[in-house]
């Protein structure tokens, strides 16, 4: 089949006119195809294409400092060639870095929160939603624990205690309930 | 399909490829310093553990690669066109292709011995597999497009060759039955085997066979569909009838299976399944797989083994290896997808490291999976028993830290067994044991385990450890504690864990394991328990400790640090860091961490020096390497987060010259002076001071090498208006060559001359010109690339020069090149955000050029994600997005890119002359858009442009103006401007000579088609346009000339180009020029050209083999019409109604649409009135 013939075969979602009475015919439309319609109807440049072609072409680094990189990209120039330590993920750290990422959050409860809504990560969800459900089994033994080292205390005040300690060492940038509201814990 | 699922899919026809050349096996062959040549070829041979190499691209699975003889072409599956399909890379670095045209499947290809066939498994027309074998050429690609294949009711699950060209096949008769081996399927008496096996492999002498036995798991279900992997490893055994079975355990946790022998015979290679890092609960072939190799001799009558030597990291988790006698290729899931890598035959560890190099590496390494890796050698080559023991504990550990408990376990047991035989008590493997098992339960019962047997199971193990005698020892006695309290805490006796920490006494303790432990548990239970000063305090108390190495010292140190901090407002933490460090002695390594943390949290630009000779002096006041280390990195950390670019490189370069030039730790530090200085000459470069960044390029290229900074110091120098690059570039590779302490600058070489030819092949005139510069390019570049691969700047300059050519000559295949090589340069560039940048607009123009639009967004959307330092560079993606965008349809998406490019140009002067071409692009998105004011106002501006810009003019852009303009008063419903307009394109056309300027070498030049529209093009299209315009003002003597006028225009070119788009024109035309007559009343006319049109569906039809098209639906409708509505007699009619209204309707039918349906309906009730016309009793 010729180029033009695939070109053609290309334009399977044309519009079908839906037509009433006699004959009807579609008006003949400058579209066929996209690619069509740009190489019937775009306007020939050739020396401005060809430029903005070469300007967008970098054969090598582009010279952005660190700061624009760190500011608009929320990125560090360096990553992991900085990392200090072999580093091996615990629990604890899983769920740092969840938090910051907006995948959990520290519920009013005083419990880990699964919060899909905001986490734009590739998580393994069956993974974080057994290590949170296991961290919040411990944080509700931890409240009981509380409260029987004091016979005056409810288990649910325990738990209030516990989290306003608690959330002083939350990393900053964690997601905290409060009031039933969602936010980002400043620093 | 998932990753994980693929790789089980994959399983199910699990064996691998033979490859069945060499020489008659020798001596055990023993891992030491022997290494090829094409060994040091593969890899780097100062840079470290070796790298897998990719051979493959793109955001497809790839899998089963086969090495041809010499490594000269691969063979691999791919998805990427939605089923498995056999691809060849000739050579191997090439971009993959079809081997064939195949419809379903194709998996598992082999090679024969001789390398003039391939065989496979082909899925054509059935679940089952058939054995499918073709020839092939010298460079791999399929000699013809015949091939035989076995076409039985059998499945066939696994081919492989033996030496003689038959070629045998792993079978299942029937659905439930056992594997059967079928040896010479295509002679005429295979000889048939009983064989429940997978993995089955022989040596190239055929004196052996290698085997994973399967076992049947239930009677009445086969042995495919239920079965697991065999716990007692690979078996082996002569090919002699009747020679008993040989079973191979390798000393190693897990499952092997895949065994393949190596082409001379002297090795054999398997899969291990270390843990179980799907976490189901079973080690099996579905956990990631770890290549391994052991020694092998087999010229007597039993088999010997020697060490088995780990080949690749279990977090790449490599399958399928194809090894040839310089390299071996492999699968492996590294990223996103499954791809083909390369390695050497001896993988990651360089065959040459001996037991002194690979422990200088395993102290610099950050990786803990290299760490295995490198451990496992360690341990395989350990002098004596104590050096193995040693190893056993840092794998036990590292294994317990990675939550790989069987492994761990195993490990610990292999410790204790070796002590024990020493008559040493192994109570640290005990106790190391019993907490693995604990954690195993523990993880159990986040599968769904009842919690009472995990209580159950806990309290016994907790029994266990409390069983062991430790009076002796306050090391014993504080890891019993220890892993009492952490079994203690996760029962949820909270109260018991508590007593049992706080009776930890570290004071005496001598092991650094046990203090080690001690901080991981400290720091879990009281944080949990929210016990702030507890935490702290113990924490202090372990960082303190005098038992534990500098390393351990730092890192418990640093982890002392970051707690102090966590979650304090900013304005609070020098504050706490001060108050802390008061209370710390000054000769310890917590308080060399809190000095150095209280300095970074003063660091600002201004006092950057100062800050930096306090750092130096710290740096000056020791000698040891691991305080050093820490010192930079810690410093360098604090500066990119703070994004202080000034703090001084004075650290690096002591660092950089206090470490010797063969220390592992040389790596590191070359590396991050590179990264110091350049950070520093960016900033530079990016304040307008070229003068300090030719100067940090200039101490980044002179002392480590990078290629970075040459390019920097090139493009520096340019801008500051040097025109003797070359010359100086010669005096300097000069005088390296003369310094016998440099470094081997031969790569640097090539790519400094490729980078001075490349960068400027935006300004060669002549393409002749630009094809011998582009071709010096790639010389100097796959020269280097060769020797190393793994540098994206080298992958990013080719993908630069040979898109230039692409683009410029139109070459399909040079912009193929193109992105292959930038996908290379993007995947190695994962951490360099500058490099990244111009990998993915490269790569998103090239994509979009191959018509990849979607594609070419994600790159388009990458790039903006990162910053611009050029707005025209902006602009010129802009523009190419909105392209994209329209290509797909997005019609708002792409009109807004437009605005944004054009805001750009308007606010920048050096870039107005631009605004033709995006006013052009935006007013054809508005059109497209159906925002008609919109796009004459972006029209007139676009003349205004012209104005301002005639050398951007051009007699078809007036033409394509006016066909423009036409189009948008047509659409605005202004007929009588669409008219004239469609008549001043016509006379523009007829004065235009000649239509366009002479054609020049400098432009871009389409890949995927050579369609320019003539002035034919036009004529046929103002004709059309002219006949919609008279049209809609009922002016029907017109509308019939201009349409006449298109279609012998339309006539004349299918007579000249015989292009079958122009018979589907011609239709169309007819069915208008059909619909003027039926408004004349002329319905004899009428007739004539409904059937001329569709004598042109017809044609169209048969030479394209599409069953049915629009304007044919729309003819056959006007054709019913006529003689339903119109009562034109069916007798004269040419062509047989019933037949065609069939063919349609059934297509309809077939072809189920919500739009078509009202039309499907009238067809169908047109062919129930034929019917009764027919038969009008019926």
């Amino acid at each position: 089949m010729s180029t033009r013939g695939k070109l053609s075969n290309l334009s399977a979602a044309v519009l079908l006119v839906t037509t009433q009475g006699c004959i009807k015919a579609p008006p003949i439309a400058v579209v066929d195809t996209r690619t069509a319609l740009e190489i019937q109807a775009s306007g020939e440049y050739p020396e401005l294409e060809f430029e903005a072609a070469d300007a967008a072409l970098q054969p090598g680094p582009i010279p952005m400092s660190g700061k624009d990189i760190i500011s608009q990209s929320g990125l560090a120039a360096a990553g992991h060639d900085l990392d200090l330590f072999a580093a091996t993920l615990s629990d604890t750290q899983l769920i740092d870095s969840m938090l910051l990422l907006g995948c959990l959050g520290e519920g009013e409860d005083g419990l880990l929160k699964y919060t899909p809504e905001r986490c734009e990560e590739d998580v393994q969800v069956s993974e974080l939603l057994s290590t949170a459900s296991r961290a919040n089994l411990h944080r509700r033994q931890v409240w009981e624990y509380l409260a029987s080292r004091r016979p005056d205390r409810s288990t649910a005040s325990a738990r209030d205690a516990w989290r306003s300690v608690h959330l002083e060492q939350v990393r900053c940038g964690a997601w905290i309930e409060k009031d039933g509201t969602w936010s980002k814990k400043a620093c | 399909m998932e990753q994980e699922g693929l790789l089980r899919h994959v399983r199910i026809w699990s064996a691998v490829a033979l490859v069945l050349t060499g020489a008659p096996p020798g001596t055990v062959r023993a891992e030491g310093p022997e290494v090829t040549a094409a060994e040091q070829e593969v890899r780097h041979p100062s840079r470290g553990l070796v790298r897998p190499r990719r051979l493959t691209i793109g955001d497809h699975n790839h899998f089963m690669g086969v090495l041809g003889p010499e490594a000269r072409y691969l063979y691999y599956v791919t998805d990427e066109f939605n089923s498995y399909d056999l691809f060849v890379q000739s050579p191997i670095e090439a971009s993959g292709k079809p081997l064939f045209e195949n419809l379903g499947d194709v998996v598992w290809p082999a090679i024969s011995p001789n390398g003039e066939e391939v065989a496979y498994i082909r899925y054509q027309t059935e679940a089952r597999g058939d054995a499918c074998r073709r020839q092939i050429r010298e460079n791999g690609k399929a000699r013809s497009n015949l091939e035989e294949c076995r076409d039985t009711d059998d499945a066939d699950l696994q081919i492989y060759w033996r030496k003689d060209g038959r070629l045998g096949v792993l079978l299942r008769e029937e659905l439930h039955g056992d594997h059967v081996l079928l040896d010479g399927v295509f002679q005429e008496q295979p000889q048939r085997t009983e064989a429940n096996v997978v993995g089955f492999t022989l040596s190239p002498d055929e004196r052996w066979v290698a085997y994973v036995p399967l076992e049947r798991l239930r009677d009445e279900i086969g042995v495919s569909f239920s079965n697991q992997l065999s716990a007692d490893g690979i078996r082996i055994r002569r090919t002699l009838e009747g020679a008993p079975e040989r079973s191979y355990q390798p000393a190693l946790p897990g499952v092997s299976g895949y065994p393949v022998f190596s082409p001379d015979g002297d090795y054999l290679y398997f899969s291990q399944f270390l843990n179980d890092t799907n976490r189901d609960g079973v080690i099996d072939g579905d956990d990631n797989g770890v290549l391994f190799r052991v020694g092998f001799r087999g010229d007597g009558e039993e088999p010997e083994f020697g060490q088995p030597f780990q080949l690749t990291n279990a977090q790449w988790n490599c399958h399928y290896p194809s090894v040839q006698e310089n390299a071996m290729a492999l699968t492996c899931a590294i990223g996103d997808n499954l791809h083909i890598y390369l390695l050497p035959p001896s993988g990651a560890v360089p065959a040459d490291w001996d037991q002194a190099r690979i422990e200088a590496q395993t102290a610099t390494v950050r990786n803990p999976w290299n760490e295995l890796l490198l451990r496992q050698h360690l341990l395989t080559g350990a002098r004596d028993d104590e050096a193995r023991a040693d190893q056993l504990r840092a794998l036990t550990r590292l294994h317990i830290a990675l939550r790989e408990l069987e492994a761990a376990i195993y490990y610990a047991e292999q410790r204790k067994a070796l002590l024990e035989g020493q008559g040493i008590n192994d109570w640290w493997s005990d106790l190391m044991i019993l907490f693995a098992q604990h954690q195993r339960a523990d993880r159990a019962l986040s599968r769904g385990r009842m919690s009472e047997e995990y209580v159950d199971e806990s309290r016994a193990v907790a029994a266990a450890v409390q069983s062991i005698d430790v009076a002796d020892s306050p090391d014993e006695l504080a890891l019993q504690l220890l892993v009492l309290g952490r079994i203690e805490s996760d029962v949820g006796d909270k109260a018991a864990a508590d007593q049992l920490f706080a009776r930890v006494d570290l004071r005496a303790v001598q092991d650094e394991a046990v203090i080690d432990f001690a901080y991981q548990q400290f720091d879990r239970f009281y944080g949990v328990l929210a016990d702030y000063e507890t935490r702290l305090g113990r924490l202090k108390e372990v960082a303190l400790h005098p038992a534990s190495s500098v390393t351990q010292s730092l890192r418990h140190s640093k982890g002392f640090v970051d707690l102090l901090l966590r979650g304090r407002p900013k304005d609070q933490r020098l504050d706490r860091l001060v108050a802390t460090r008061t209370a710390v002695p000054d000769d310890g390594r917590l308080a060399l961490a809190l000095d150095v943390e209280i300095a970074l949290h003063q660091l600002t630009e201004e006092n950057a020096k100062a800050i930096e000779e306090g750092l130096v002096r710290l740096y000056k006041r020791t000698e040891n390497a691991h305080v050093r280390r820490y010192l930079v990195l810690t410093a360098l950390r604090a500066a990119h987060r703070q994004g202080v670019e000034s703090l001084q490189h004075a650290l690096t370069e002591r660092w950089i010259e206090s470490v010797d030039l063969d220390d592992p730790e040389r790596r590191t530090s070359v590396e991050l002076y590179e990264l110091v200085v350049m950070e520093r000459a960016y900033g530079a470069f990016d304040a307008g001071d070229l003068e300090s960044a030719v100067r940090y390029f200039d101490d980044a290229r002179r002392a480590t090498g990078s290629l970075a900074g040459h390019a920097g110091w090139i493009d520096a120098q340019v801008r500051l208006g040097s025109t003797d690059l070359a010359e100086q570039y010669e005096q300097y590779f000069r005088k390296r060559q003369d310094d016998p302490s440099a470094m081997d600058a031969e790569n640097e070489q090539r790519f400094v001359e490729a980078y001075l030819v490349a960068r400027d092949l935006g300004s060669v005139e002549s393409n002749g010109e630009l094809v011998n510069k582009v071709q010096r390019v790639r010389e100097l570049l796959e020269a280097a690339i060769e020797e190393d691969p793994h540098d994206p700047l080298m992958h990013l300059l080719l993908a630069h020069a040979v898109h230039h050519q692409g683009m410029r000559l139109g070459s399909r295949e040079d912009m193929s090149r193109a992105v292959r090589h930038y996908a290379l340069a993007v995947d190695l560039a994962e951490r360099r955000p500058r490099v990244r940048a111009p990998g993915h607009a490269g790569m998103a123009l090239a994509q979009a050029a191959l018509t990849n639009h979607r594609r070419a967004l994600k790159d388009y959307e990458a790039r903006f994600g990162l910053p611009f330092t050029s707005t025209e560079e902006e602009v010129a993606l802009l523009l190419g997005e909105a392209r994209s965008l329209f290509q797909l349809n997005k019609k708002r998406e792409a009109i807004e890119r437009a605005q944004r490019a054009l805001e750009l140009v308007e606010d920048d002067e050096e870039l107005e002359r631009y605004g033709p071409l995006v006013l052009d692009r935006l007013a054809l998105y508005q059109l497209d858009a159906g925002r008609t004011e919109d796009a004459l106002e972006s029209h007139l501006a676009l003349q205004q442009s012209l104005r301002a810009h005639p050398d951007a003019d051009s007699a078809v852009n007036e033409v394509k103006a006016f066909a423009r303009l036409s189009s948008a008063y047509l659409a605005a419903k202004q007929p009588e401007t669409a008219l004239r307009f469609a008549r001043r394109g016509q006379e523009e056309l007829a004065a235009a000579d000649p239509l366009r300027p002479d054609a020049i070498d400098r432009r871009v030049r389409p890949v995927t088609h050579e369609l320019v529209y003539d002035d034919q093009d036009f004529r046929a299209l103002f004709a059309g346009l002219e006949a919609n315009a008279a049209q809609q003002l009922g002016e029907w003597e017109v509308t019939r000339d201009a349409l006449i006028r298109r279609k012998d225009i339309l006539e004349g070119r299918y007579e000249a180009e015989g292009v079958d788009e122009i018979l589907l024109k011609l239709a169309h035309t007819c069915l208008r020029l059909a619909e003027v007559e039926a408004q004349e009343g002329d319905l004899e006319q009428t007739q004539r050209y409904l059937e001329e049109g569709l004598d042109y569906t017809d044609r169209y039809a048969e030479s394209t083999g599409s069953e049915v098209t629009e304007v044919g639906f729309h003819l056959l409708r006007a054709y019913a019409d006529l003689h339903f509505d119109a009562g034109v007699e069916l007798s004269s009619y040419s062509r047989d109604l019933e037949d065609d209204l069939l063919r349609y309707y059934l297509f309809l039918s077939q072809v189920r649409n919500p739009e078509w349906e009202t039309e499907r309906i009238r067809f169908e009730i047109f062919l129930s009135l034929l019917r009764m016309e027919e038969n009008p009793a019926s």
